[in-house]
């Protein structure tokens, strides 16, 4: 007992003629500045998120596609004014509906390489946060652009804002919203420029075959109630898909 | 051996693209729906045999063309997208055989595809129409599309010369793009040049001819669709202007496909050279 109150003293008696370092107020600030990188980041919350990410899809889709947008644009009001107003003019209009969809989804689809997509894994919000915001872009500038033709349709023809404009209106907009889903589907499953392509093509022959065949006189005269209740079940759609995709972990399937 | 084998090979390379299945379904539904209003129910006389005569030069080629389109495009490109195309080259059989197989796979596919919509068209236009008639002459119920037909035919026989003339035509279109394949590298802009050249010429022929009518680039234009695979494809090559007689048309299709499958393999082992450094 004894012997272990000397040995403590002793080892007191050396601890204390050990020099303390002098620690620089310099260096406690930097300490500080380490151990608060590791701190828990404050999150945003998620409707502000959404919102800030949707206006910057939307100004990054203006800049980088102007042109092609420029372009799809002039060639729908161009289509328009020249056309008398016949059965198939009306056909056109609702068919044209999703071409900015269609052009801007092959350029996004074209852009997701293997290389993009690591990169962009890489930026400060999520993979899934930029799609979702894309595709709400995408689908926002459609139905806006969509809007503006319909507007100029009953100015050039003064058609009367009646139940036909209505349902002339439903009919382009269940495009648009099929358009934006398949894009959303595939951007998720499916990384692959060509399936949009075809989809594309497909489109294309579908127009034909209603201007050749009955099948553009069915479409149109199909009660607009069903183009509305369509549009709604697709709009719920997209939207519960969305709401998924921004609330994954990860892409369920990774690149090819 | 090794060739059925390599065959099988790309074969199964070829139906393992998820686009052919997108497309296949997409077409089906159209074409169902085309199908809807197809021949004439106020003359039943075989005319489950004439709806299906008539519905395949009316829209039922576009479809063929859609789904041969998506799978040549991608025929020859595929290796070279995958980063294969130098491990090929060490390939004992050589670049040619590879060609030969990847052509010869080429006309299966078309008559598969051909086979298909003839197949759909029976099973839609089963239920509107009766199926006896096969082996009446067609001049009891004359198909729109065969003007210059032989009148003694069976509707059975025409129907099995359309399917031939189908499948040449088919491969044909087939072959062409194979060929874009050596100057084009990337599959997607193969599709989209092929798909949109046949698309816009079908665009010009139901559309925009009536706002055209009176130019004189029509002539030119109409000449481009009637002689191109539009016309091919869509019987153009049948009808009253046509210098050739029906079994001309066969052997006409048969040097066409033959020229290009020569073609392409030149271009193939020229290419080949050209990439080892020779």
């Amino acid at each position: 007992m004894e012997q272990n109150k000397n040995f403590e003293d002793k080892l007191e008696a050396l601890l204390q003629t050990y020099p303390l370092p002098k620690i620089h107020e310099g260096d406690k600030q930097e300490t500080i500045d380490v151990l608060k990188t590791y701190m828990p980041i404050r999150r945003e919350r998620t409707i502000v998120l959404m919102k800030e990410l949707i206006w910057k899809a939307f100004i990054d889709l203006l800049w980088h596609y102007k042109r092609q947008l420029c372009m799809t644009i002039l060639l729908m009001f161009f289509i328009y004014t020249v056309l008398p107003l016949t059965m198939e003019k009306w056909l056109f209009f609702i068919f044209t509906s999703p071409l900015p969809i269609l052009v801007i989804g092959w350029h996004f689809m074209n852009e997701q390489t293997e290389d993009m997509v690591e990169l962009e894994c890489t930026y400060k919000y999520s993979f899934q946060q930029i799609l979702f915001s894309k595709i709400v872009a995408m689908t926002i500038s459609s139905i806006v652009i969509y809007t503006c033709t319909v507007f100029y349709m009953i100015l050039i023809h003064h058609v009367e804002l009646s139940l036909s404009i209505f349902r002339i209106a439903s009919l382009g907009l269940t495009p648009i919203l099929l358009f934006s889903l398949t894009l959303l589907f595939l951007s998720v499953r499916y990384r692959d420029v060509l399936s949009w392509t075809v989809i594309i093509l497909i489109w294309i022959f579908f127009v034909l075959l209603s201007i050749s065949t009955s099948v553009g006189t069915v479409l149109l005269s199909i009660n607009y109630l069903v183009y509305f209740v369509i549009n709604v079940v697709l709009l719920a759609l997209l939207v519960y898909r969305l709401v998924r995709v921004w609330g994954m972990e990860r892409l369920p399937y990774e690149f090819h | 051996m090794s060739f059925i084998k390599l065959g099988l090979t790309e074969m199964k390379k070829l139906f393992q693209q998820p686009e052919i299945y997108i497309a296949l379904f997409l077409c089906t539904v159209y074409y169902y729906l085309g199908l809807r209003d197809t021949g004439d129910s106020f003359n039943p006389t075989s005319g489950l045999w004439r709806a299906m005569l008539d519905a395949v030069p009316w829209f039922g080629f576009w479809m063929i063309a859609v789904l041969v389109v998506i799978g040549s495009a991608k025929c020859l490109p595929i290796e070279r997208e995958q980063e294969m195309n130098e491990l090929l080259l060490t390939y004992k059989k050589g670049q040619v055989q590879l060609l030969m197989v990847k052509q010869a796979v080429m006309f299966i596919y078309c008559a598969i595809i051909v086979s298909y919509f003839y197949l759909v068209s029976f099973f839609t236009l089963v239920s509107k129409y009766s199926i006896s008639g096969a082996f009446n002459q067609i001049k009891v119920n004359p198909p729109v599309y065969f003007i210059n037909a032989n009148p003694d035919w069976t509707f059975a026989q025409l129907l099995l010369f359309q399917f031939g003339y189908m499948v040449l035509a088919s491969y044909i279109f087939s072959l062409c793009i194979l060929a874009l394949s050596f100057f084009i590298k990337r599959s997607v802009f193969i599709m989209m040049i092929a798909g949109s050249v046949f698309a816009l010429e079908e665009l010009y022929d139901k559309y925009l001819c009536y706002y055209t009518g009176s130019m004189k680039l029509d002539v030119y234009l109409r000449n481009i669709y009637d002689y191109g695979f539009n016309g091919m494809l869509g019987h153009q090559y049948l009808e009253g202007l046509s210098p050739f007689s029906e079994g001309e048309i066969y052997i006409l299709f048969m040097v066409f496909a033959l020229l290009l499958f020569a073609f392409n393999l030149a271009i193939g082992r020229w290419r080949r050279y050209a990439s080892v450094g020779n």
